[in-house]
Order: structure tokens, then C-alpha cells, then sequence
């Protein structure tokens, strides 16, 4: 079992890349760490400063559209965000948190409010999404098996990384 | 049942009989990075500890984000790129040669009944060719660069039918955007677009390249079109070989159809800040426009700029507002410059920027004012796309952007054709 608790952040539907992180902005470095700085500048400035501690990210419908660059789903997973829920992610968005070990859930947030106190919780049966303020309780499937051990690997990097020393034993 | 041309081409690479939900892996034919998405995979390549590229040949890194290279912190991460270039023997296209959704087309990498991949979400655009072009993140990119291979969930597909003609000046990026208003910003999440139908044959193969491009837009997987004679004649000039060509099963099947009548479809406007906002262009008619963009990898094909040519060459005046124009390849700007196309837009005032994404995604010059309406022939028109936050773009086909360009207005570009006739 595996369970992340954190504060709500929300947002609206359709939230592109381009909104997560400028294009302008990743040009000038790899760095994470520095480019975490600018986490939804656009259209929520000084949004990295707002976060303490381990947070939670809540959209609507087709969270990550646009662009398929992966330093979308870095940036929030180095901003403490393990957990996005949504209720529907863009395919090329989707792989890239996946690969980042990010866990994604679809469920219907429109409830969930700014602030709350979630807790998500991966088990055998499936993935028990919990807001600790208002009650609400949601039980999704599991993700594939392959995706779940890449996303509590840590991502794709630690995955073949693991999985390399295992076939090299 | 029978199979789409999406479960046809997986099937193949598999050599096993796969429907769509099924989840499998694959080699795939072709690779594109590029300057925005390779240093980041480069740099995940050597945290993965793989020491092997074996299949270079399949792979072409193009220089289209940020060129001519603006700064040194940029130069340090292009650097990165010729370093892994020459040690694992895979070509480089430097920036200047072009945005490399066209680059890599134009280098031959684009056939028939390919699986091909790219660093990049608009690589959806290689489906103009009867092949699947899909949009990957870096860290799958880094395994392709390992591998050769990748997992691929198959897609559902949607069927889109073209019928009629489309009305003078109108063309694919009209149907372009009317698709992405009538499905959606997310309507082709998770899914293949495929497209057929006897309105087909009206729309040429940088029309399907602009469809293809933007399916990106409603967020589609891949986009494929037809292996039809206009095809088959494109190959055969090139050289390319066809022998990969799918053609989809007639009982194949669809999660939705969709019958498109090109000749009930007048010029759209995306309106800011989605591509799914799209107005008929009358709606917005006389109002100012500040700056015009013609290019990128939507629409800065030799074709967009002949139709603005021929649009230039019948309305006399300089360009209004601020014009930029990018070519999306060097050789698309050779082949401007032969025509005297690239004379005519430069005696109207435009300014002509290096091939490449340009202004596209706000990373190179040509970041429009504070308060700025902009209307732009690329594919995004999202808050802040061009680099400031305080403008509104508005995305329209080549001649519609070309007669705003003349006015200074949102203008039908056949009203400018009548008057002077007159």
C-alpha cells in the first residue's frame, strides 16, 4: 500500500502545457529546481511561492493539452506534487507524469475544494481518493500494473534503472 | 471484424492480429527530436545508464526552437545535442534548415505505413502521409534512442469523411479548425483520426499536412489519411517507397464518424485563448487586427505562401500592421524566393524570419505588445503562447491572415479581390 496526503490546488478545465511551464522558459535550463519557479506563472502568478509541503493537484477535463514536453510533468513532480486528479488527462500528458512518477486519477473533482485536505491511497483493490474535509470518498481501478510499478519506481529513469540491475543479476 | 489503418499498421509491426485496447510494443521506423525535447532526453538517456543507440539511422535531430541560437544558456543545451549526435552517429540538422516537422518529411523519413514518433506534440502531422505520427514525451524518446521500440496502447478510431468542395481560398486549415470546434479540445483524446472520402481529393497534400498537424489540437493520438492517387503521385516524384501503404477495412471499426461537407465550410477564426473557438471570420469582420504571423509548421508550406501570392499579386498596398513571415523549411523559402513570392511579401513590408518555429511559442523573437491583437496561421492560441500574456491570438488560414495583414482588419480575403476588380 501506498498513500500521499497533501493540500488541494485547484484548477479548471483544459490547463496546457504551455500554462504549467512558458516554452520560453525551458530553453534556458534542464534544472528542475529552477524551473519549478515558474509553475503556472500564466495564469496563476507566484504560484510555486503558495506551496509548502506535499500538495495535490485538482483540474477538470484534459489536463496537460498542448504540447507534448515532458518538463510539464518534471516541474510538478519537483514542486512536491506526487498525486494530479482530474477528470480527464491528454494522452501525451498522461505518459509523461507516468514516466515521471506522478500518480494520475480520473474522477469527477468538481467537489473537491481549494485547500482541502486529500489523501490518496494505492492498493490491491484500486485507488481510494479521500477529501479529509468533506468526507468525499472515490474508489477508481487500479492503472495497469506496468504503470504502477513505473510510477512508485519513481519514475521511468529508476524503472529501467532497477530493472536493468535485476537482469544484470 | 475488420481493422482501421491504425490497427492495420500495429498489426504489422507487431506481426500479431491487434485491435484497438490492446496494449503492445513496437519498433518503430522513424524518430524525431528536436532543440526543445532532445537535450532533456538526452540527458535522461544517460541517467537510464544506456550506452547503446542501435538503430542511428532511424533517428534525425533538427535545430527548430530556438534558431539562430539566442543565448549562451541556449548554446550549452544545443551543444549537448552535437555531442550525442557524433558519438552515436545520428544526423543533425542545424538550426536554419527548417522546423523540423518539415525537415524531417522533406529528408525522406516520412512513407507510407510508417510507425514514426517524435519529440514533439505536432508530430501528428506525419499521418498526411498514410502513416502514424505520434507526439512522445522524453523519457520514451530516450527509450526509442535504446531500444528502437516503444509500448503504444492501440487506438480507438474516429472516422472523419470528407464530401464536396471547398469554396475558392478555403482549405485545410478551415476544415482543420471546424473539426477541432465540432470534436472538441479534448474530442480525439486517446484516439486516432482517420479521414477519407471523395471531398479528399479537393484538398492537396499541405492541406492534409495542416489537418494532420492540428489534430494535435484535439488532443488525437495520430492522424491518418488515405493512400489515394494524390498520394501515390507524391510518393513516386520523391522516391519514396510505398510498398507500407493501409487501406482500412470496410467493416472496420469506428468509436465515431464524422461526415465533414467541405462545401458548407466558409473561413474560420480560432478566437482566443482555444483552438476549439472558432467563429466564422464574418462574426469578426472590421475589427483592428496589431500583427500578422505566416508560418510555422501548420502553414509555412510553399503552398500557403503561393495562395498568399496569388492573393498579393491581385490586391495592390502595403501590409498594414506588423507582418512576420517563417518559412517552414529552407527549401520552402529557396523555392519562395525563385517564385518571387519572397519579393513580393518583402515590397509589402513583411519581415522574413529564419526557418524554423519562430514567434510560434513565444521562444524566439517576434513577441507581440501588450494589448496586441495577433492573427497568426499556427496552431496555438493559448494565453501567453507568443510570450506576453497581454495579447489575444486569433488563428486563421494563410490568405485570411495575408488580407488582415493589408487592412489591418479581420477581412475576407474575397472582398479585397471584388473591390479591386470593381
Amino acid at each position: 500500500m501506498t498513500q500521499f496526503e497533501g493540500t488541494a490546488f485547484c484548477f479548471g478545465d483544459d490547463i496546457n502545457t504551455d500554462y504549467i511551464i512558458s516554452s520560453r522558459r525551458k530553453r534556458d535550463t534542464l534544472d528542475v529546481e529552477i524551473l519549478k519557479q515558474y509553475l503556472m506563472e500564466d495564469i496563476r502568478p507566484g504560484f510555486s511561492r503558495e506551496l509548502h509541503g506535499t500538495s495535490i493537484l485538482v483540474a477538470g477535463e484534459n489536463f496537460g493539452c498542448g504540447s507534448a514536453m515532458e518538463v510539464a510533468a518534471q516541474v510538478v513532480r519537483g514542486s512536491q506534487i506526487p498525486v494530479i486528479l482530474a477528470k480527464s488527462f491528454a494522452r501525451s500528458y498522461y505518459r509523461n507524469a507516468v514516466n515521471n512518477g506522478i500518480l494520475i486519477v480520473e474522477l469527477d473533482t468538481s467537489s473537491i475544494r481549494e485547500g482541502d485536505r486529500l489523501r490518496v491511497t494505492v492498493d490491491e483493490q484500486g485507488i481510494l481518493t479521500q477529501d479529509l474535509d468533506t468526507g468525499l470518498a472515490v474508489r477508481c481501478p487500479g492503472l495497469r500494473r506496468e504503470l504502477e510499478e513505473i510510477i512508485l519506481s519513481g519514475g521511468l529513469i529508476e524503472y529501467v534503472r532497477q530493472k536493468n540491475k535485476k537482469e544484470g543479476c | 471484424m475488420g481493422k482501421t489503418s491504425a490497427e492495420k499498421i500495429f498489426s504489422r509491426k507487431t506481426g500479431a492480429d491487434v485491435k484497438a485496447g490492446d496494449v503492445i510494443m513496437a519498433q518503430v521506423d522513424a524518430a524525431m527530436s528536436n532543440d526543445a525535447s532532445g537535450p532533456l532526453t538526452i540527458e535522461i538517456f544517460h541517467k537510464m545508464k544506456a550506452s547503446h543507440v542501435p538503430y542511428p539511422e532511424r533517428i534525425a535531430f533538427i535545430l527548430d526552437h530556438y534558431v539562430p541560437c539566442p543565448d549562451s544558456k541556449v548554446a550549452k543545451l544545443q551543444q549537448s545535442v552535437f555531442d550525442f549526435s557524433e558519438q552515436y552517429g545520428i544526423p543533425v540538422c542545424r538550426g536554419g534548415e527548417g522546423i523540423a516537422h518539415q525537415v524531417f518529411d522533406e529528408r525522406g523519413y516520412v512513407q507510407p505505413g510508417r510507425l514514426i514518433v517524435g519529440g514533439d506534440s505536432h508530430s501528428t502531422t506525419y499521418g498526411y502521409l498514410n502513416c502514424l505520427g505520434i507526439g512522445i514525451g522524453s523519457s520514451d524518446m530516450a527509450m526509442v534512442f535504446q531500444s528502437g521500440e516503444l509500448w503504444f496502447k492501440v487506438p480507438e478510431t474516429i472516422r472523419i469523411d470528407f464530401t464536396g468542395r471547398p469554396a475558392q481560398m478555403v482549405g485545410g486549415k478551415e476544415a482543420a479548425l471546424w473539426l477541432i470546434r465540432q470534436l472538441g479540445a479534448n474530442g480525439g483524446n486517446y484516439k486516432a483520426i482517420e479521414f477519407g472520402g471523395a471531398g479528399l481529393a479537393h484538398l492537396t497534400m499541405d492541406d492534409r499536412k495542416t489537418i494532420c498537424n492540428m489534430m494535435a489540437e484535439c488532443c488525437a493520438k495520430c492522424a491518418i489519411m488515405p493512400f489515394d492517387q494524390a498520394a501515390e503521385q507524391y510518393c513516386r516524384e520523391r522516391g519514396l517507397c510505398t510498398d507500407g501503404a493501409v487501406f482500412p477495412d470496410d467493416d472496420a471499426h469506428y468509436c465515431q464518424r464524422l461526415t465533414v461537407d467541405l462545401s458548407q465550410v466558409g473561413h474560420i477564426v480560432a478566437c482566443p485563448h482555444g483552438v476549439a473557438n472558432g467563429v466564422e471570420l464574418s462574426e469578426l469582420a472590421g475589427r483592428p487586427v496589431d500583427m500578422v504571423m505566416l508560418g510555422t509548421c501548420t502553414n509555412g508550406r510553399l503552398e500557403d505562401f503561393r495562395n498568399v501570392h496569388r492573393l498579393l499579386k491581385q490586391v495592390p498596398g502595403q501590409f498594414q500592421v506588423e507582418t512576420l513571415v517563417v518559412p517552414a523549411s529552407r527549401a520552402v523559402y529557396l523555392a519562395m524566393t525563385e517564385e518571387g513570392i519572397t519579393a513580393q511579401l518583402l515590397s509589402r513590408g513583411a519581415a522574413i524570419l529564419p526557418p524554423g518555429c519562430g514567434p510560434c511559442c513565444g521562444s524566439s523573437p517576434g513577441v507581440p505588445r501588450d494589448g496586441f491583437t495577433v492573427l497568426s496561421t499556427a496552431n496555438r492560441n493559448f494565453l501567453g503562447r507568443m510570450g506576453n500574456t497581454a495579447a489575444n491570438i486569433y488563428l486563421g488560414s494563410p490568405v485570411v491572415a495575408a488580407a488582415a495583414a493589408l487592412t489591418g482588419k479581420f477581412t475576407d480575403p474575397k472582398e479585397l479581390i471584388s473591390c479591386d476588380s470593381i
